[in-house]
C-alpha cells in the first residue's frame, strides 16, 4: 500500500482508482439507456373522442392576444420532421413572412410537441402554431394545452372538402384538420407478379410469413378489420366491424399475426423492406411510395375503394401563444388555394384538400393522383381512421395489441 | 528510501472545485430530470384522458411492472438480449485487444482507428448498412445463393441474429478500448520474465496479462452489458417487436401509447436495475482486486 493509499484509507476517502471506477461506471450507466437515436416516422393513436371542455382563455390572455401581432413578430410553428418540414420551410416560411411581416421559425419534431408545451412558462409558449395528429393532439387538447381557434378568422378552411372537415376538431372549433396519407396495399411486383386487389388478398396462404404491417395499431388493426370483412364477403364494413364486433376483429388479428414477418416502425423501413424483398407485400402510408414509383422501382400499390382510411392531421393553437391572431392567419394562409396547390404540385408528395384544386393537380402527377383524393367520388367517400371508435376502447386495444399481436406473449 | 513528506502529496483542499462543473452538469441534467421522471411515474392516468392526471398519486404502474407477466417477459427479453450481445461483443473484443497488445505501435494505431470507425459515422447510417448486408437481396444472401450453398436467401432480417449483429457492432468498441487500455498498462517485462522461465507464449500471457487484467475484463463486460440492456437502435431497425427490449418499450409506451406515467415507471425501473447490476459487479470487481 502506498503512502497515498494509506492516507486515503485513514481519512475514509475513495482512492483514485476507486473514484475512476465509480465515475466510469456511472458514466456508462447514465449514457447507455440514453442511446436512443431512432425516431419512428409516423405516430400512432391513443385516440380521443369525447368532446373535451374548452379552456376558455382568460380575458388578460385575450387582451394579450389581440395586441400580440403588433408587439411580437416572432412566430414559431411545430411541424412534422421530414417531408412536411422541407415543404413548409420552402413554401410556407417565405410566403407567410412576406404576408405577415413576422419572422417565422419552424420547429420540426414528432413526439416532443406536448412535452415542450408542458414545460414552457405560461407566458412563453414553445410554439405559436402546431401541426399534430390524434395520437398526440387528442390527449394534448384534454390536457388543456390548446385553445379553440376563431374559425371566422380562417375563412379559407371552408374551401376544404366537407369530408376533410368532418372531425370534431373542426366541428368544435379546435382547429383545422387536413388529409394525410391513406392506408395503402403495396407489394413488390417481382415477388407478387399477379398483384393484389383487396385487403383479404394480403392474408392468402401464399403470403403467410411474407408480409409486413405497421407496428402502430391505428393503421394495422384497421387493416385486419378490412381484411376480415373482405374475407367475410362484406367489404366496406371495417369501421362497423371495429365498432360492433371488436372481439371478432381482435380474434382475427390474433389468428393472422403469423402472416406478418416484419412490423415496420417507419415508412422508410417499409419501403426498404419491399425493395430488398425482405417481404412481399403489406400495408404502408401511400405517400411513401410516390418517390420510389417515380424512380421506376418495381413496386405497386392499390388503395381498395372499400374501407379506405386516411391519417388525419390538424393545426392547433397553443394555449399560451402570444401570437394567436397570427396563428389563425397562418392557418388561413395554409388553407388558401394557392398554398394547397403549391404544396401538392411542388412537393408531389403532400395532399391538397380543396377538391377543385386537387382536380387541377391530378393530371400533372399520375402517381400523386393514385395516392391522394382528387375526384368527386374520392372526396365523397373520404374518411379518416376510426379514431373515435378506438378512443372508446383505447386501453383494451393497446393492451391486446402489445401483448397478443406484437409480442405474442400468449 | 526516504519518504516524501505527506503534505507535499496531498491534494489541495480546494481540489473539490475541480468536480464542481461535472457535478453541476450531473445535477442539472440528470438528477433533476430523474426526479421529475420519478414524480411522473407516480401520477395516475385515465384511459382516454390526457397524458396524466395532475396532483394524483398512485403506485399502480410499479405494481403492474412487478406483478404482470407481460413485464416479466419484457425483462426476460431484455436480459436475454443483453447477455447474448455481451457474450458476442466480448468474444470479438478480447481477441482483438490481445492482438493490439502484441501489435507494433503503428499497427496498433491503425487497428484502433478501424475499431472506432463505426463511432465516427451516424448510428442510423451504420444500422441501415447492416440492414442492406443482411437483407434477402443483400450481398451476403446473393453470394450464398449464387454459390449454390443455399437455394433460398437465409432469413437474416427482423430476427435475433440481425439485432445481435447490429448491437454488437455498436457496442464492441467500448470493451475493446477498456481491455486494450488495461493490457497496455501491464509491464511487458513480467511477461518476458515468464517466457524466460520457460512458459510458452500463451502460458505467459495467461499467467501475467490475462490474470492481471481480469478485473478490467469484468469491467468491460459490465459496461457492455449496461449498453446492451439499453439497446434501442438495432432492435428497432433490425428487429421485430417480439425482440424489443425495455428501452424500446419505454419509448413506445410513452409516445406511441401516450402513457407517460407507465413509461416513466419503466424507465425508473430500468435505471434502478442497471444501478443494482453495476453495484453488484463493482463489488465482484473489488473482491477480485483485493484477491490479486
Amino acid at each position: 500500500m502506498s503512502a497515498l493509499d494509506g492516507l486515503s484509507a485513514r481519512r475514509g476517502r475513495l482512492t483514485r482508482r476507486e473514484m475512476l471506477q465509480w465515475a466510469g461506471l456511472l458514466g456508462a450507466t447514465l449514457s447507455a439507456p440514453g442511446s436512443v437515436a431512432c425516431q419512428p416516422a409516423s405516430p400512432t393513436v391513443t385516440g380521443a373522442t369525447s368532446a373535451p371542455s374548452a379552456p376558455t382563455p382568460p380575458s388578460a390572455e385575450a387582451a394579450r392576444a389581440s395586441t400580440s401581432v403588433a408587439e411580437s413578430k416572432a412566430f414559431t410553428m411545430f411541424v412534422y420532421s421530414g417531408l412536411n418540414e422541407k415543404a413548409y420551410r420552402e413554401l410556407f416560411v417565405p410566403g407567410f413572412e412576406a404576408q405577415s411581416g413576422a419572422k417565422v421559425t419552424l420547429d420540426p419534431g414528432w413526439w416532443d410537441m406536448a412535452p415542450k408545451l408542458k414545460v414552457t412558462p405560461a407566458d412563453q409558449s414553445a410554439f405559436d402554431l402546431v401541426m399534430t395528429d390524434p395520437t398526440q393532439g387528442f390527449p394534448a387538447i384534454r390536457d388543456g394545452l390548446f385553445v379553440k381557434t376563431d374559425l371566422e378568422r380562417v375563412p379559407n378552411a371552408k374551401r376544404f372538402a366537407p369530408s376533410v372537415l368532418d372531425s370534431w376538431i373542426y366541428q368544435e372549433g379546435w382547429g383545422v384538420p387536413f388529409v394525410s396519407s391513406a392506408m395503402t396495399l403495396a407489394w413488390n411486383k417481382e415477388t407478387v407478379a399477379a398483384g393484389l386487389k383487396s385487403w383479404g388478398d394480403l392474408f392468402s396462404e401464399g403470403l403467410k410469413g411474407e408480409i409486413m404491417l405497421y407496428s402502430a395499431y391505428y393503421m394495422s388493426l384497421f387493416t385486419f378489420a378490412a381484411a376480415k370483412v373482405s374475407l367475410d364477403g362484406k367489404p366496406g364494413t371495417a369501421k362497423a366491424a371495429l365498432d360492433n364486433d371488436l372481439d371478432g376483429v381482435l380474434s382475427f388479428a390474433r389468428q393472422k399475426r403469423d402472416w406478418v414477418k416484419f412490423w415496420w416502425p417507419a415508412t422508410a423501413d417499409a419501403v426498404f423492406a419491399l425493395l430488398q424483398r425482405n417481404v412481399k407485400a403489406g400495408n404502408i402510408h401511400g405517400n411513401g411510395l410516390i418517390q420510389p414509383l417515380n424512380e421506376g422501382k418495381p413496386l405497386d400499390l392499390v388503395i381498395p375503394k372499400e374501407d379506405r382510411a386516411y391519417v388525419q392531421l390538424f393545426f392547433l393553437v397553443p394555449r399560451n401563444t402570444r401570437n394567436r391572431q397570427l396563428a389563425e392567419d397562418a392557418i388561413n394562409f395554409i388553407a388558401s388555394p394557392e398554398f394547397q396547390k403549391n404544396i401538392a404540385d411542388k412537393t408531389g408528395e403532400l395532399s391538397c384538400n380543396i377538391p377543385e384544386v386537387s382536380a387541377e393537380v391530378a393530371p400533372r402527377n399520375s402517381i400523386w393522383a393514385r395516392v391522394y383524393p382528387n375526384t368527386r367520388e374520392d372526396w365523397d367517400s373520404l374518411s379518416y381512421y376510426p379514431y373515435d371508435v378506438y378512443d372508446k376502447q383505447s386501453s383494451r386495444i393497446v393492451d391486446f395489441w402489445n401483448r397478443e399481436i406484437l409480442r405474442k406473449t400468449t | 528510501m526516504a519518504r516524501l513528506p505527506a503534505l507535499a502529496l496531498r491534494r489541495p483542499d480546494s481540489a473539490f472545485l475541480l468536480l464542481a462543473p461535472s457535478l453541476l452538469v450531473l445535477a442539472a441534467f440528470f438528477v433533476l430530470p430523474m426526479l421529475w421522471l420519478v414524480r411522473l411515474s407516480l401520477l395516475d392516468r385515465v384511459g382516454s384522458g390526457g397524458f396524466y392526471v395532475d396532483d394524483s398519486f398512485t403506485l399502480r404502474h410499479y405494481a403492474a411492472i412487478l406483478s404482470d407477466p407481460y413485464f416479466h417477459n419484457l425483462a426476460a427479453v431484455t436480459l436475454n438480449l443483453g447477455v447474448i450481445v455481451t457474450l458476442a461483443a466480448m468474444t470479438v473484443a478480447y481477441p482483438l485487444a490481445i492482438y493490439l497488445y502484441w501489435a507494433s505501435p503503428a499497427l496498433k494505431t491503425g487497428v484502433l482507428l478501424a475499431v472506432l470507425l463505426p463511432k465516427f459515422t451516424n448510428l442510423l447510417v451504420v444500422m441501415y448498412g447492416v440492414l442492406v448486408l443482411l437483407s434477402n437481396s443483400g450481398p451476403i444472401n446473393r453470394l450464398l445463393v449464387w454459390s449454390g450453398l443455399v437455394q433460398q436467401p437465409l432469413p437474416m432480417f427482423a430476427n435475433l441474429f440481425a439485432v445481435v449483429v447490429g448491437e454488437t457492432l455498436i457496442i464492441t468498441p467500448y470493451p475493446v478500448l477498456i481491455l486494450a487500455s488495461a493490457l497496455h498498462g501491464v509491464d511487458r517485462q513480467l511477461e518476458e520474465a515468464a517466457r524466460g522461465l520457460g512458459a510458452s507464449r500463451w502460458r505467459a500471457f495467461y499467467e501475467v496479462p490475462f490474470k492481471l487484467t481480469l478485473p478490467s475484463a469484468l469491467l468491460a463486460a459490465l459496461v457492455t452489458l449496461i449498453w446492451a440492456l439499453g439497446a434501442f437502435t438495432a432492435p428497432v431497425v433490425l428487429g421485430n417487436p417480439e425482440l424489443y427490449p425495455l428501452g424500446v418499450e419505454v419509448y413506445t409506451t410513452t409516445f406511441e401509447d401516450a402513457n407517460w406515467p407507465l413509461g416513466a415507471a419503466l424507465a425508473t425501473v430500468n435505471l434502478l436495475a442497471v444501478l443494482v447490476l453495476a453495484g453488484a459487479a463493482l463489488a465482484v470487481h473489488r473482491a477480485l482486486e483485493a484477491a490479486r
